[in-house]
């Protein structure tokens, strides 16, 4: 039975497939004890046989598309499930301890990868990821569960992913992604947008009415999934999705374009990227600098601290990659749901209010230091910039400052992500102490309007053009200009079309999206008037509720 | 039983890449292959102990082995380790 689903719109594109549905690494199977030892024994072989066919498979698919060192990676599996200590171990649990052959071989992975852990050497260290990814496909052969490495693509499912799920995705393996929690304007969305993995978000109970197998539809762009979708339904989700991209390459026509208005004033426009992967994205849809670019990636999903020559290298690829084009890189953020294995830390109560950004580079004394130090020489390589986050005190600012002069790094410019109420009312003294603002929107409208923005019962309380938001912006644009500074707007409004008029009204210098935005963007930017966006601006803040002035926004953009 | 003591002089140590090369090297053998690190040692077929020996590049290694095919079973390891596993100098 055909059956639609609305979720959240969280990353572009339409994708069919088979539902996998994903269960978090933490959940183990089963233990249980059982009568028959030999008969667990028995299953190994056939498991282990099954195991080398499908890597086998993966390394000769592998060889064909990339170099043979990807493929490699495959061949230490291969070693492994053939290895003395790995299968002797999983005897001895079955034969000592009775437990099924699943169990025996999740308890020798847990074993093997805290050894690793133990390592110095980094590089080896991770290899306790190796041991993981052969001993999970063991245990779904033994369960005779459907290889999730299946060369058609599939459609993941899962209660939540976190961002180092996502960031480890390969759009050649998963066409999209649908969970039940989850925001557009959360990392894993940001991240599946850059992996350019369609995806909706925020589907309540989807877990309860898909199973694994089933042919599923997603459409990101919408945020609508169809399980068990007919011939017609395809064929019209299909046409629908036709007509958005050629809608896109006209766009992309515009990209050697500038992003000036009728009148002559320029907007630079940036991109967002999570990584050196976005580079390519980030210049094909015309970016003119990276405006955020989030080192997360660098320090997530992993056991130990990202060393200064790891970071260096990134950093280095993506400014030597965006060259002579300015790349802003955002210190070390966390999100709620996300934890550093190897820096502990208070649970907190409400973590959107806790150690996050700036708070947590301060108080991790050697990260912070690690992190600038790469930045800094990055710089060599292109044009770099700095930029803390979550500041809501001008001490987090000089403190920053003289860890840069102590690293004799001060020539950097440094600025300041504007997302906590104290940092717009303050904007006029901290404009003083920094090169530039970005303002994140995210962040804060949920600050101002104190309304948690990955809350799905507050969603209509979630009101980015509120008044109360679109006053304080005001504020922070008009203190930067004061010192001579530039504003830049980085969050999920700068990719709004209708909030281009009221930027271009405030006289923001830049807009900082997600690339495959920019084509909109700058094509509004090219219909508008400045004058007549200055005008309408001054009308739009003398309004004193949002629907309102979105109702005013959406006449306004009709008329173009 | 006989014995070599070398360094380990690829950039990598014993990593996967070498490590791999090592196991299928010794496998080739009916000789019991031990290779000695500081107070561990590891089973010279197996690539997790190998690996877990944790030995990065300028590491002492003893090489044991023990069988029919002893001594051409370590000269073989022997030259592997001393020529970088195949890696260029």
């Amino acid at each position: 039975m055909e059956q639609v689903l609305k979720g959240v719109p969280a990353a572009p594109g339409m994708a069919m497939g088979r539902a996998r549905i994903h269960r978090h690494a933490g959940k183990r199977p089963a233990e249980s004890r059982v009568a028959d030892p030999q008969e667990q024994l028995s299953a190994l072989p056939a498991a282990a046989e099954k195991t080398t066919a499908q890597l086998r498979e993966i390394m000769s698919r592998l060889a064909s598309r990339t170099n043979q060192e990807e493929a490699g990676i495959f061949k230490t599996q291969l070693l492994v499930l053939d290895d003395p200590l790995f299968m002797g171990s999983v005897r001895a649990l079955i034969l000592d301890d009775c437990c099924t052959a699943e169990d025996a071989v999740d308890r020798t992975v847990l074993a093997l990868a805290e050894k690793f852990k133990a390592l110095d050497d980094p590089r080896l260290r991770e290899r306790a990821t190796d041991v993981r990814d052969v001993g999970q496909r063991l245990i779904r052969n033994l369960a005779g569960a459907p290889d999730s490495s299946q060369p058609d693509a599939g459609i993941l499912f899962a209660a939540n992913l976190v961002p180092s799920e996502v960031s480890l995705l390969e759009p050649t393996q998963v066409a999209a992604i649908a969970t039940e929690e989850g925001s557009a304007t959360g990392h894993a969305a940001i991240l599946a947008r850059a992996l350019n993995i369609c995806a909706v978000m925020g589907l309540k109970d989807v877990l309860a009415r898909v199973c694994e197998g089933d042919s599923v539809l997603v459409d990101g762009t919408s945020g609508e999934i169809v399980l068990d979708p007919g011939d017609s339904t395809i064929e019209r989700y299909r046409l629908r999705h036709r007509r958005q991209g050629e809608a896109l390459e006209r766009l992309a026509a515009q990209r050697e374009l500038p992003a000036i208005t009728l009148d002559g004033f320029h907007v630079e426009l940036a991109a967002n990227i999570a990584g050196p992967q976005g580079i390519p994205a980030a210049l094909a849809a015309g970016a003119e600098s990276v405006g955020v670019v989030g080192t997360e990636f660098l320090f997530l999903g992993r056991d130990t601290m990202p060393s200064e020559e790891e970071q260096f290298e990134v950093y280095s690829e993506i400014v030597s990659g965006m060259a002579p084009r300015r790349v802003i890189i955002r210190t070390l953020d966390l999100g709620a749901d996300e934890e550093l294995p190897w820096c502990q830390f208070a649970h907190e109560r409400n973590p959107a209010l806790g150690l996050r950004g700036v708070r947590l580079c301060l108080r991790q004394g050697e990260l912070f230091c690690t992190q600038l130090r790469a930045i800094a020489r990055a710089a060599c390589f292109g044009n770099v910039a700095i930029m803390l986050l979550m500041i809501s005190d001008i001490s987090e600012v000089r403190r920053t400052k003289e860890i840069l002069d102590r690293i004799a790094a001060p020539e950097v410019p440094l600025g300041i992500m504007v997302e906590t109420p104290a940092a717009a009312i303050m904007a006029g003294d901290l404009a003083a102490e920094v090169e530039f603002f970005s303002i994140g929107t995210n962040d804060l409208v949920q600050y101002v309007l104190a309304v948690d923005r990955l809350d799905p019962h507050l969603a209509d309380l979630y009101q980015p053009f509120h008044p109360a938001v679109l006053r304080l912006i005001r504020t922070v644009c008009e203190a930067a200009h004061q010192h001579g500074k530039w504003v830049g707007v980085c969050g999920e409004m700068a990719a709004d079309s209708l909030a281009v008029a009221l930027f271009l009204g405030l006289g923001v210098d830049e807009l900082s999206m997600d690339p495959r935005f920019i084509p909109t963007i700058k094509s509004a930017i090219r219909q508008t008037r400045r004058s007549e966006a200055v005008a309408l601006t001054e009308e739009l803040l003398a309004l004193n509720n949002a629907p309102r002035i979105v109702s005013r926004l959406e006449q306004w953009s009709l008329q173009l | 039983m006989v014995t070599a003591t070398l360094t380990i002089l690829n950039s990598s140590g014993f990593h996967a890449r070498p490590a791999g090369l090592f196991v299928e090297t010794a496998s080739r053998f009916r000789s019991v292959i031990k290779v000695v690190s500081g107070k561990q040692t590891a089973d010279g077929k197996s690539v997790l102990s190998l690996m877990l020996l944790g030995a990065t590049p300028g590491t002492g290694i003893t090489i044991e082995a023990q069988g029919e095919d002893e001594v051409e079973a370590l000269n073989t390891l022997a030259k592997l380790i001393a020529g970088r596993f195949g890696e260029e100098p």
